[in-house]
């Protein structure tokens, strides 16, 4: 396997366990799992961008999965506009959450053992 | 050389404290309710949050639940408009099942209807609802719905069904799946509380609330501060001026008109305008928002039955047409429920009751309009402390009061505000600015509606169906019934007071006597009734039920206009052929009675200034605007923009008197009635202008005056061009969510309506025809109906809506009346549901 492909399956699999731990658990499972992606992979500084469109794409697949582009543009209408956010602020907030919490998380956990290798290496 | 590390020491760290703080925040803020609104990490989340409402949105195509207490399966075919056919081999399954369907389909709606009459909507929704739960508990009502509840016999069938419907609503709730939460209760954090047997009361004293509350004694005290005692009693009569009774007077072809003198309105001064203000706030203590009932309604509905002498099928034909505030969802839902050999009813149901309140079976149809009588009165009482009463004072002997202690908690349990309530021998007592008031009020008393609509649906004729309903009380309604054997009936059914005295109750009497009481109610016989009569059809529309002139006696006071009963009863005794087709068009026919009254004297006034030389251009262009118009209130009419203008700028005009100087609003108007009595005496002094006090205006001038600002008030609002204005434009229909949430309703809506039609219409478009339908009952009954909404609560669902454009045009869908669940074509189902008993 290439590293290009490599990298594109982690990515998937990234994806689809922040989506599942999404629906079985709840919302804060998504920087659970970008943490624990990111704790693997310390060195890779791109992780947490990954992790943030991983988490993007985890909700949206979400969205979309389980009912038709046109229930969620009418959940979308309702809700944006009994919010007063307007339907399209609305639903950029919903793929914008996940993407900072999994950027955030990811970069914390990256930080924190990449720290904790430079403690070990020096001790 | 020593290795360098990718991301050097200082920044690594100040990477993880800035990420740290970054998903510190977004976790609080995600976590965090802020104002009563839900945190967003559970609102957005997809799986959960408001979007998992998309995937709840229809209904699925087959679907199998276990339900306990089930005697036996229940099988729900859902037809191609959304309404259950519920089919079940007992009663009690069948309600259980209607329980479950109910709260699919409506479970947002039924917690808010009790939790307003239960004055908990604080709880729910916050602070803002205070003094909707305040006003709600004053009222009483859901003590009210308790004492009736309880009072059911153990053993009353009733109670069994309504216990079903209800564990069966509850079954629903605890078995919903997370996405099946409706969407109100995501955005307001909330999640449904445990229905209880006694919520269907509550729904019914809710009814008693929107139908019967009649509060006008307080609203005529502030008119008589105003405008004097004899002036009051000539402009809000006990007995309609132009009578067209419900209850038909042999041999009458035309409405009956009555010609009483106006009195003058009296000299206005401090101390009255004081009083009046007392008896408004007074009012507002007890209903801060006004029910619907009384006089000059806005709204009204209607009903007629043709006998089959007068139908071109031969069958008795049955229409009905109630006009309620219209919201979504609906107020109704529609629903057919199946029990072989027992039960076999297809009406509109109220979400939270197993009650058909309209509808037919296999033999009988039945419709309501509501009967307006005077059912509540207010006594002025005396206590012992004006502070802290506990005793009040009847016939010189003092009785304890009942007083409890109101607590009104926001959604947290944090108190928000605490209330002394107080009782009666008559009921609840308020303290007011005209002192302490009490009220007695049919809708608090003990009464079982429940058993009464639920025997009526077994009937199988009219008389039958008049026979269940006996016992019938509140809120009071003309029932109109048609049946297959071609009898057609109306019966202004409920609990009428009788008083003491002279027996009329448009006053705030005196508490301190117990010769006020009530002394017994209205015979069944007495009730305004007509069966087959010899005329060969029968109508209501809210007017007054019996012409006083045949028998008198005391139902009310201030009744509304009865254009639309002249309207209904004008259509039907010219067309002695009437068909289904014809009873539909009626629904929204165009035509004014009250045009043809207003009109002709505009035009007199027109002339009269021509001949004194003091006609404007602009007025000669206003008339010959009005005099072009056909009369028709259809939407793309012209000439109803400027007249409606003009029936508003007429009633300002003239009935100034009536607002309290500083205030922009009359604490009441006449009857259109009363305008139009006006309108033949041009020299009265209610034409005069109070404000200038230099001329003494009369009709002519009062009529050239509000045709000029109609003229430019149109102009204004709708464009200099007359040609381009429509009414379907100028008079907006506007259906709000429940709770008025933005997105969530349906607004600006043409409609064919307005002023005095049979779809009465008023600027704020908020209230209209609830749910229309027409039933021929031949050998096979046939039907057709529609309400301006959709059988689901879900505004993500395509039948949240879908019939308000049906409803616009004025169009009916068939209903399907299948007898059996292999009787509804595949074609025509839309969802199958199979209830099985739990193990």
């Amino acid at each position: 396997m290439t590293a290009r492909k490599f990298l594109f399956a982690e990515f998937a699999a990234a994806t689809a366990a922040m989506a599942t731990a999404t629906w079985f658990v709840a919302w804060w499972a998504v920087p659970i799992v970008a943490a624990a992606w990111a704790a693997l992979r310390p060195g890779d500084r791109t992780l947490p961008l990954m992790a943030a469109v991983a988490g993007t794409f985890s909700w949206l697949i979400l969205l979309l999965l389980p009912s038709s582009p046109g229930a969620v543009a009418r959940v979308a209408d309702v809700a944006g506009a009994a919010m007063g956010t307007g339907s399209g602020p609305l639903l950029a907030l919903t793929l914008a959450f996940p993407a900072l919490l999994a950027a955030s998380a990811a970069s914390l956990a990256k930080a924190f053992v990449s720290r904790r290798a430079s403690v070990s290496r020096a001790s | 050389m020593a290795e360098r590390s990718p991301v050097p020491e200082v920044p690594r760290a100040f990477t993880g404290v800035v990420a740290g703080l970054a998903l510190a925040g977004a976790m609080y803020v995600g976590a965090t309710s802020l104002r009563g609104l839900p945190a967003i990490g559970p609102l957005l989340d997809p799986a959960r949050g408001i979007w998992a409402v998309s995937r709840a949105a229809e209904l699925p195509a087959v679907q199998v639940v276990a339900l306990q207490g089930l005697g036996g399966t229940v099988e729900v075919r859902y037809d191609d408009r959304g309404v259950p056919h519920i089919f079940g081999a007992s009663e009690t399954d069948a309600y259980r099942a209607l329980g479950w369907v109910h709260a699919r389909d409506r479970l947002f709606q039924m917690e808010l209807t009790q939790r307003a009459v239960a004055g908990t909507l604080t709880e729910f929704v916050g602070a803002r609802a205070l003094p909707l739960d305040r006003e709600a508990r004053r009222q009483g009502l859901a003590v009210a719905a308790e004492a009736k509840w309880a009072a059911l016999d153990r053993d009353a069938p009733v109670r069994a069904f309504v216990a079903a419907y209800m564990d069966g609503v509850n079954a629903y709730v605890r078995a919903m799946r997370p996405n099946e939460l409706p969407i109100e209760y995501r955005l307001l954090g909330r999640k449904p509380r445990t229905f209880q047997p006694q919520d269907t009361y509550y729904l019914l004293a809710r009814m008693s609330l929107t139908l019967a509350w009649q509060d006008s004694e307080l609203q005529r005290g502030a008119v008589e501060s105003l405008v004097g005692a004899a002036a009051t009693a000539a402009l809000f009569p006990v007995n309609a001026p132009i009578q067209e009774p419900i209850e038909p007077v042999a041999g009458r072809q035309a409405p009956r008109y009555t010609h009483a003198e106006i009195p003058a309105p009296q000299r206005l001064d401090a101390k009255s305008l004081a009083e009046a203000r007392r008896w408004m706030e007074t009012r507002a203590l007890f209903a801060a928002e006004p029910q619907l009932t009384r006089g000059e309604a806005v709204v009204g509905s209607n009903n007629w039955a043709v006998a089959p002498g007068r139908t071109t099928g031969g069958h008795a034909l049955l229409s009905g047409d109630p006009h309620l505030q219209l919201t979504l969802p609906s107020i109704w839902y529609e629903a057919h429920m199946v029990v072989p050999g027992v039960l076999d009813v297809y009406g509109v149901t109220l979400p939270l009751a197993p009650l058909v309140p309209i509808g037919f079976n296999r033999d009988v149809a039945w419709t309501a309009t509501n009967t307006g009588a005077d059912v509540l009165d207010f006594y002025l009482e005396t206590v012992d402390d004006t502070t802290a009463p506990a005793r009040y004072r009847v016939d010189g002997a003092w009785r304890e009061l009942e007083s409890s202690v109101a607590t009104y908690e926001d959604p947290t349990g944090a108190v928000l505000a605490t209330d002394t309530l107080y009782r009666t021998h008559r009921g609840p007592m308020v303290r007011s600015p005209i002192g302490y008031v009490s009220m007695r009020w049919t809708a608090l008393e003990l009464s079982d509606e429940g058993t009464a609509f639920h025997d009526a649906s077994l009937a199988t004729s009219a008389a039958e169906w008049y026979e269940a309903m006996a016992n019938y009380r509140a809120p009071a309604q003309n029932f109109l019934v048609a049946d297959r054997g071609g009898h057609i009936g109306i019966r202004s059914t409920g609990r009428y007071p009788l008083r003491p005295g002279d027996g009329r109750g448009d006053k705030v009497f005196d508490g301190s006597l117990s010769a006020s009481d009530w002394t017994g109610d209205w015979p069944l016989s007495q009730y305004p009734t007509s069966m087959d009569p010899a005329q060969g059809y029968l109508a209501s529309a809210n007017q007054q039920p019996v012409d006083p002139a045949v028998r008198p006696g005391y139902l009310g006071w201030d009744w509304p206009s009865p254009w639309r009963a002249i309207r209904i009863n004008g259509i039907l005794r010219a067309d002695a052929a009437m068909t289904p087709e014809k009873m539909r068009l009626a629904h929204t026919d165009p035509r004014s009675a009250l045009t043809d009254a207003i009109l002709p004297p505009v035009r007199d006034a027109v002339a009269a200034a021509r001949r004194r030389g003091v006609l404007q251009p602009s007025d000669s262009a206003a008339m010959a605007f009005l005099d072009r118009w056909d009369g028709r209130f259809d939407i793309e009419s012209r000439g109803a923009v400027l007249f409606d203008q003009l029936n508003s700028a007429l009633t300002r005009r003239t009935w100034d008197e009536f607002v309290i100087p500083g205030e922009d609003r009359r604490v009441a108007t006449p009857g259109s009635s009363m305008l139009v009595r006006l309108l033949q005496d041009g020299s009265s002094s209610w034409w005069d202008d109070g404000s200038t006090a230099e001329v003494r205006e009369t009709r002519d001038d009062i009529l050239l005056l509000a045709l000029r600002d109609a003229w430019t008030t149109a102009r204004t609002r709708f464009g200099n061009d007359p040609e381009a204005w429509r009414w379907g434009k100028a008079r907006r229909m506007n259906i709000h969510h429940l709770l008025r949430l933005p997105g969530f309703g349906r607004e600006s809506l043409s409609v064919q309506s307005g002023p005095g039609t049979l779809s009465p219409s008023e600027s704020g478009g908020t209230h209209g025809a609830s749910w229309r339908f027409v039933v021929e009952l031949g050998e096979e009954l046939t039907a057709s109906g529609t309400y301006p909404g959709g059988q689901s609560g879900n505004p993500v669902s395509t039948r949240y809506a879908d019939r308000v454009p049906e409803w616009q045009r004025g169009a009916l869908s068939p209903l399907r009346t299948p007898r059996s669940a292999a009787d509804l074509p595949d074609s025509a189902t839309s969802s199958r549901l199979t209830l099985r008993p739990a193990p």
